[in-house]
């Protein structure tokens, strides 16, 4: 079987952005559509290799940040 | 046991009353979406802690003069600025010219900085910078799409919304982002497994 979805509806899936139906319809349809499911696993498996890494900014950022809300809510007191 | 997590809005409601922990809050809740955000679009360190500070400082001003009416899309707005930042400095970045030694490079990327030669060394050694040299790869408006709907977490539509495209075109970016990402890693032969 060949379905009609497009890679976008694919990225849309794949990051739980599909509604209902649509999410519906791939999960149908990636049992069936072999030439669909190789696009799917295509990108997803690029998807992955992104990974989930998360960088922190340095303390001293956090910490002038701090100090800087300090300072603007003293200068909102005296004006 | 379930934790409760108190939302963005009324962390915000309770800074506006003078409470400085709950804007602490916001800032740790916040601090690593918005910095790595920052950091994939300008791909330098320091300048990304620099517009990190840029944007919460702007935060703060904003919330402080209850100029703030974002209520309940405290993220996305966030992302908004930050995105802003980050974006106009690129910009003024690529304008700015390039000074390069007798072999045609850039003097300033080729100057034996310490700090910085240690830590990317340390970085690519790792696969996260490899990720983070293909994604500096993608041409800038695939780059941005990816890097806010993967690292920032906004949905495409509040992707489409803050750069002023369509939801269709934000679509489009992504999956050019991936295919040109798949692409340069079967070109350059990378396993990120």
């Amino acid at each position: 079987m060949i379905s009609n979805f497009t890679q976008n509806d694919l990225i849309q899936f794949i990051y739980g952005e599909a509604d209902k139906n649509l999410e519906d319809e791939i999960k149908s349809a990636l049992n069936s559509d072999v030439m669909l499911f190789e696009t799917y696993c295509q990108i997803l498996d690029t998807v992955n290799s992104l990974e989930n890494f998360k960088l922190n900014p340095d303390n001293t950022s956090l910490r002038i940040i701090m100090e800087e809300s300090t300072i603007i809510q003293g200068e909102s007191l005296v004006n | 046991m379930k934790e409760y997590q108190i939302s963005d809005q009324l962390l915000i409601k309770n800074y506006r009353k003078g409470n400085e922990a709950c804007f602490e809050m916001l800032l740790n809740r916040h601090k690593s979406r918005v910095f790595t955000t920052i950091y994939l679009i300008v791909n330098d360190r320091y300048i990304a802690e620099d517009i990190f500070q840029e944007a919460f400082i702007k935060v703060i001003k904003t919330i402080k003069s209850e100029k703030y009416t974002e209520e309940g899309k405290f993220l996305p707005w966030l992302l908004t600025i930050a995105r802003n930042l980050a974006v106009d400095y690129f910009r003024r970045k690529q304008k700015m010219p390039m000074i390069t030694n007798s072999s045609g490079e850039d003097i300033f990327a080729t100057l034996p900085v310490y700090e910085e030669n240690r830590e990317e060394k340390l970085i690519n050694e790792q696969k996260e910078g490899i990720v983070r040299e293909l994604i500096k790869l993608l041409p800038e408006d695939q780059r941005e799409v990816l890097v806010l709907r993967h690292y920032g977490e906004l949905s495409f539509k509040e992707i489409a919304d803050m750069t002023n495209v369509s939801i269709n075109t934000a679509l489009g970016r992504m999956r050019y982002a991936i295919q040109n990402l798949r692409k340069l890693i079967t070109e350059k032969e990378i396993s990120l497994r």
